[in-house]
């Protein structure tokens, strides 16, 4: 019999990268939202069309 | 007035394409490349695959937050707020990545130690330097003037960032659970070409994810100083 780590790992490496993969994927797709959402509010800035 | 509240600056330059293109096509490489050219450890099995997602992340981190100190003593010296917010890039994109390591460590840590968590050295210490970061986030959104904002998390920056060798040393100092860093030259060629790209895939990345954040921290105080100027002009106009 082999040791318990030979026979029950995948399903941990798995999860490790799959939750690696999302995590990065959701902080990729808030980053990019904000890059745009910051750039149109400064360029509504410089237009003068600010919010109060 | 401080010397900060009068700084101006206008948008940011873009973080470049070919870096996001390249860091994530780089990224899938290592990824797909260490989980299918290396072997099974002869002690730990397959497990060791997820250290090619929990070294990079842990030096990741450490990285990060190396950058968190050199912007936050730069900003508290010469008062320069793009450090401020470079710094607060860092910070962000560094607490993501310890939130990561302490998960991938935990999912090693049930399969090898039999518990998903020991409050060992490494791990304490690693939460410590989580939460620290976690709470540096959570200052910058309470504070609203920039040069105390700034101020602040400088000083809680500088001091999370302290306690990054304290991490890197604690698996030397005090010899509980988590073993030792592994010498890369005792590393077999096999298990090493992978861990070692994906080292450099995880700091493209986070280069790349420091740029995009700070670019946005910077088009926003741009368009505050923008908004500033344009309420100013139309006041005596």
């Amino acid at each position: 019999m082999g040791s318990p780590i030979e026979h029950g790992g995948i399903e941990f490496v798995v999860a490790a990268y799959v939750i690696t993969w999302v995590v990065l994927g959701a902080m990729l797709t808030r980053l990019i939202g904000a890059v745009r959402r910051a750039r149109t509010e400064y360029q509504q800035a410089s237009k003068g069309e600010f919010r109060t | 007035m401080s010397r900060n509240d009068t700084t101006q600056f206008g948008p940011p330059r873009p973080a470049p394409a070919w870096l996001g293109w390249g860091a994530l096509l780089f990224f899938l490489f290592t990824q797909v490349y260490a989980v299918v050219t290396s072997p099974a450890d002869a002690m730990m099995g397959h497990l060791q695959k997820i250290l090619y997602v929990h070294v990079p992340s842990a030096w990741v981190t450490f990285a990060a937050f190396g950058v968190v100190l050199v912007a936050s003593i730069h900003f508290l010296w010469k008062e320069d707020e793009r450090a401020d917010l470079l710094a607060a890039a860092s910070a962000e994109v560094g607490a993501m990545f310890c939130g990561l390591t302490l998960i991938q460590g935990m999912l090693w840590g049930r399969p090898t130690w039999g518990v998903w968590w020991s409050w060992d050295a490494r791990l304490t210490s690693t939460l410590v330097l989580f939460l620290i970061f976690v709470g540096y986030l959570a200052l910058r959104s309470f504070v609203e003037d920039p040069h105390r904002r700034g101020q602040w998390s400088a000083a809680v920056g500088i001091l999370g960032a302290i306690n990054v060798p304290i991490v890197w040393m604690s698996v030397r100092w005090w010899r509980t659970l988590h073993q030792i860093q592994s010498d890369p030259r005792e590393v077999a060629p096999v298990f090493l070409r992978g861990w070692l790209l994906n080292v450099a895939a995880f700091s493209l990345i986070a280069v790349w994810f420091i740029w995009k954040r700070y670019e946005a921290a910077r088009y926003e105080r741009a368009a505050e100083h923008a908004a500033q100027a344009a309420a100013l002009g139309g006041n005596n106009g």
